[in-house]
């Protein structure tokens, strides 16, 4: 059998096993290892299963990603959320489609204290939808909203998809962090104008609001936001200015996120230890998936399947533009079905090569990846986003008024992903300057 | 407001200690591991903090901070597996579960399970042998501080081991019950 022969019928059985429910983690790791001992040998595969789960997992360079999820589980607890969402209402109140606005700023906000998109979307449920509602917003359309802002938080750092990015690729991931600042602002700021368009041809999507925050009461609220300010330069500041490395900053935000919660008396030991345990069933549930993935890449470059798909991709002079139009279309179709972990880990090992091959930036081409897992993530039927806001809604909102009220948002996302595709120093600029 | 983001948390705080609480079925050495899991990222985190707080303003930087938060990290992954197949939370695509007829759904279980136990026997038995040659030469880091990591290798083939017990518990439970919780 050829490499591509191999591989095809690996990836086959693959998503044979996914769609019947097997975990992602298991299928990823049974497949690689039945593939590994049919083209190598038993021995082979004893060894691989011996060193790659201790040595990954022991890797002080991804110690960030628990870390990272541990600060957003101790910010969520303290309620800084709360106080950020407070903020950019009351700021907001005056302008038409305000809720979307502090939603998506808050969400923004957020973000920078927390990697986890699924974290901020089913929190800002229980905050922001009750809201809207109050307000007469459009159901679909508010907890579309929420769901496309969650998507934030994969690429304002501290983004555990680009760490994970940086874990299957072996780029740097302080880099990689940062490049995902002026992205992530730009979706942000494009969610908030997009809204403006819809809104002058769907006023009633949001109807005008008549209670407003007086000065006073806007400023009292812009106070309680220190904190989330305080988290934002302390672990992006320290790895922009190289202060310390991607690996410290995130005990340092863990730890910072700790000392906030406990001067303001707003977490208990209760809290802690839940928020310690959740990181840690968190974590094993992404490694899992990981080392499956990295012994499934292993497999995929011994069969021979890399190199010849990335022969292929070259003698039938696809090109970047080629590669790149593929790997959207791929993603886009890939994402109805896969949660965005599990599309990272099966696609990256292969599409990172080529993409190596035909010369691109690795900086671009990561930023690309994310936005797409992250567009996946709100693309139904699958979009994890929009089921940790079905969830989190408690039949406020039905699936099908969910996807209808996505789309929008997912229009914009598309137009910030060919703005991306076409200005590749948005990605680039910032890791540049790097200290 | 306030009083939404208190409910909230509270309610989102209950709900995950209910999903986290290993429950009667649980074990006690499944209990112990879970408790050294939240010990191990704590210790983490304390380290990772003060290494950079002592060498920002002493100029000191631990020397033994890259192998022990390596070492701890890894043991916190490995000691949370049970707990994770023990509330089958792993990540897997769930889409079509409910289009599946009673048969298929019953061979994915029988599926999952079966490709679980191939992929922990296999981790385990790396996880155990890694841990009987660190053991063997009394394994410590190479940092200064020269601290001992055999403990943390044992505490990572426990954790595979334990995991392996959890699936052989819930297998013989459906065979026996024809469900895991009977």
């Amino acid at each position: 059998m050829s490499g591509l022969e191999q591989g095809g019928l690996a990836f086959a059985v693959l998503l044979t096993m996914l769609a019947i429910g097997v975990p992602v983690g298991f299928a990823l790791a049974g497949v690689a290892a039945a593939g590994l001992y049919f083209s190598v040998g038993a021995t082979f595969v004893l060894t691989t299963f011996k060193s790659a789960p201790y040595t990954l997992a022991s890797d002080y360079t991804f110690v960030v990603v628990p870390m990272f999820v541990l600060m957003g589980a101790i910010a969520g607890r303290a309620g800084i959320i709360g106080d950020l969402y407070g903020a950019a209402q009351a700021m907001l109140s005056r302008v038409r489609g305000g809720l979307f606005m502090a939603t998506i700023v808050a969400q923004a906000g957020f973000a920078a204290a927390s990697g986890s998109t699924v974290v901020a979307s089913s929190v800002f449920t229980r905050m922001a939808l009750p809201e809207m509602l109050r307000f007469r917003y459009d159901p679909g359309v508010s907890a579309g909203c929420i769901a496309a802002a969650g998507t934030l938080a994969g690429l304002i750092p501290p983004s555990i998809a680009m760490v994970l990015y940086a874990l299957l690729t072996g780029e740097p991931v302080g880099a990689l962090l940062i490049a995902g600042i002026l992205p992530g602002i730009l979706t942000a700021v494009s969610y908030m104008a997009g809204i403006r368009v819809f809104l002058h041809f769907r006023p009633h999507w949001a109807p005008p609001i008549t209670e407003h925050v007086s000065w006073p009461g806007r400023i009292r609220a812009l106070g309680k936001v220190w904190s989330v300010l305080l988290l934002m330069i302390l672990v992006i500041g320290g790895i922009y200015s190289g202060l310390f490395p991607p690996s410290a900053a995130g005990a340092i935000g863990a730890a910072g996120a700790l000392t906030i919660a406990l001067a303001m008396r707003r977490i208990d030991g209760g809290q802690l230890w839940d928020g310690l345990i959740e990181s840690a069933r968190i974590t094993a549930m992404i490694f899992l998936v990981i080392i499956g993935g990295l012994i499934f890449s292993r497999f995929l470059s011994i069969s021979g399947f890399i190199g010849d798909l990335r022969a292929l991709v070259v003698s039938t002079e696809l090109g970047v533009a080629g590669f790149l139009a593929m790997t959207v279309a791929l993603f886009l179709l890939l994402g109805m079905f896969l949660d965005s972990v599990s599309l990272l880990v099966i696609a990256v090992p292969f599409l990172y090569p080529i993409s190596q091959t035909l010369g691109m930036d690795p900086i671009w081409f990561a930023v690309i990846i994310v936005k797409l897992i992250e567009i996946a993530a709100i693309t139904p039927p699958v979009g994890l986003n929009l089921y940790a806001v079905l969830a989190a809604a408690e039949r406020q909102v039905t699936t099908a008024g969910l996807f209808r009220g996505v789309l929008p948002f997912i229009a914009i996302e598309m137009a910030v992903l060919a703005l991306l595709l076409a200005v590749p120093a948005i990605a680039t600029t910032l890791p540049r300057t790097m200290g | 407001m306030g009083d939404d983001d208190n409910r909230a948390r509270h309610d989102g705080a209950s709900a995950l200690r209910a999903r986290l609480t290993p429950g009667a079925g649980a074990t006690l050495i499944e209990r112990a591991a879970i408790g050294v899991c939240g010990v191990t990222l704590f210790v983490v985190m304390l380290v990772g903090a003060a290494d950079i707080v002592s060498g920002e303003v002493f100029g000191v930087f631990l020397p033994f901070k890259v192998d022990m938060s390596g070492t701890l990290a890894a043991t916190a992954i490995f000691l949370a597996w049970p707990l994770v197949q023990r509330a089958h939370a792993h990540i897997q695509v769930d889409l079509f579960l409910p289009y599946l007829p009673r048969p298929l759904l019953r061979l994915s279980w029988w599926a999952s399970q079966a490709t679980g136990m191939l992929v922990f026997g296999l981790i385990a038995y790396g996880a155990i042998d890694l841990a009987a040659e660190s053991v063997a030469i009394r394994e410590s880091s190479a940092a200064t501080l020269g601290y001992p990591i055999w403990p943390a290798k044992v505490a990572c083939a426990l954790g595979a081991v334990i995991t392996i017990g959890v699936f052989l518990l819930q297998t013989l439970r459906r065979l026996l019950h024809g469900a895991e919780d009977a």
